[in-house]
């Protein structure tokens, strides 16, 4: 049982927290997130208002949350994953976060997941399906502070690795929060060696901090090799 | 003849070749013959990634869009605290992550942080220190 609990936590940094949830609920699941087409549509339409600064790209704020208590089964990941807004200035951005809560006041297991228009916070969308992403652990206390500046980063294409980075997200459990990076091409070296280099400039960490690089097809297969497991055991 | 037929075999490789084309007014014999007229012609056309190019140039220079939009972290921070940046967005939705008004203590707080980078930096660094396993 730990061990299982072991592989999970590796991977627990903000997409698919889904740990209780039946292979065949994601896949329905992933389906009707599919299908949500309308909401795409509207999104597009984001603009920077006159005398704003624009943004290299357009962003959407998410948020996630597992619900304590309930089965976990009866939630899809799609009535977990929540857009808050898209922006596409930098005045436009401040809008949004200005109105929502810091994650280090968060409370519970949830994320704050600040992706490109269009890309979706989860490891199948087509940018992310061959990616991967840096994982930061932070003590607690730290994270609304690396958040922020992880985003402005981001925003201000601080990364300078073209059309590379997806989104970033940050996690609050329960003894710990994590950050995390997303790219589009976890086999690009350069690439994900410059996201670590930015990475440590714009959070100011120290040399010796534990930077973990995990693959989107990683994550997946830990993910499957434990539902398979729970599953053959008669477990759910 | 042979004189000249000697100099432009000798300048050929020190000029560029589209000026020598150009510069040259009236060729004479000699320099028709070592320019065959497949090679002459293809230097008065345009080719595809030249057009492109050309393409690129102009709009490089009409909308900036091809260069990347970047902002530093100051201005960003700085950005937060005009009137546009602290309106309610339009779109809102009801959400417990959702609030009513704006932080603005807390953005203002930001402000002050970059003004003291030095500062925030160690602060940062000695609580990273403690807690890296």
């Amino acid at each position: 049982m730990n061990n299982k609990f072991d592989a999970l936590k590796d991977d627990d940094s903000g997409d698919h927290d889904q740990d209780n949830v039946s292979p065949k609920d994601c896949e329905k699941e992933k389906s009707e997130d599919e299908e949500k087409d309308p909401n795409t549509a509207k999104k597009k339409t984001v603009v920077p208002g006159a005398g704003e600064h624009p943004l290299q790209y357009n962003y959407t704020f998410w948020y996630s949350r597992r619900t304590p208590g309930r089965p976990a089964s009866s939630q899809s990941y799609e009535q977990n994953i929540k857009q808050i807004g898209s922006f596409a200035s930098v005045e436009q951005f401040w809008r949004f976060y200005s109105h929502m809560i810091r994650p280090g006041d968060l409370t519970g297991h949830s994320d704050f997941h600040l992706f490109k228009e269009g890309i979706k916070p989860m490891w199948e969308d087509d940018a992310n399906k061959s990616g991967g992403k840096w994982i930061i652990r932070l003590r607690k206390g730290l994270a609304s502070r690396c958040w922020e500046n992880l985003i402005l980063a981001m925003l201000g294409e601080q990364f300078m690795v073209g059309e590379e980075i997806c989104g970033a997200v940050v996690s609050v459990r329960f003894q710990e929060d994590i950050i995390s990076i997303w790219n589009k091409t976890a086999s690009d070296q350069a690439t994900t060696a410059r996201i670590r280099d930015t990475l440590r400039r714009v959070l100011n960490l120290p040399p010796n901090t534990i930077m973990e690089y995990k693959t989107h097809t990683d994550s997946i297969k830990a993910w499957e090799d434990f539902h398979g497991l729970v599953n053959a055991s008669g477990g759910r | 003849m042979e004189v000249s037929r000697r100099r432009m075999r000798h300048l050929e490789p020190a000029r560029p070749l589209r000026r020598l084309n150009a510069e040259q007014d009236q060729p004479s014999y000699a320099d028709l013959e070592s320019f065959p007229p497949s090679q002459c012609s293809s230097f008065n056309r345009i080719e595809v990634e030249e057009f492109y190019e050309i393409l690129q140039l102009h709009s490089k220079t009409f909308a900036t869009k091809k260069e990347r939009i970047s902002y530093s972290r100051e201005f960003l921070l700085q950005a937060a605290s005009s009137p546009m940046a602290r309106r309610r967005p339009d779109f809102l939705p009801e959400h417990p992550v959702v609030l009513n008004k704006a932080r603005v203590q807390d953005v203002r707080r930001l402000i002050l942080c970059t003004t003291s980078p030095g500062k925030e930096d160690l602060s940062v660094q000695e609580s990273e220190k403690n807690f890296t396993r």
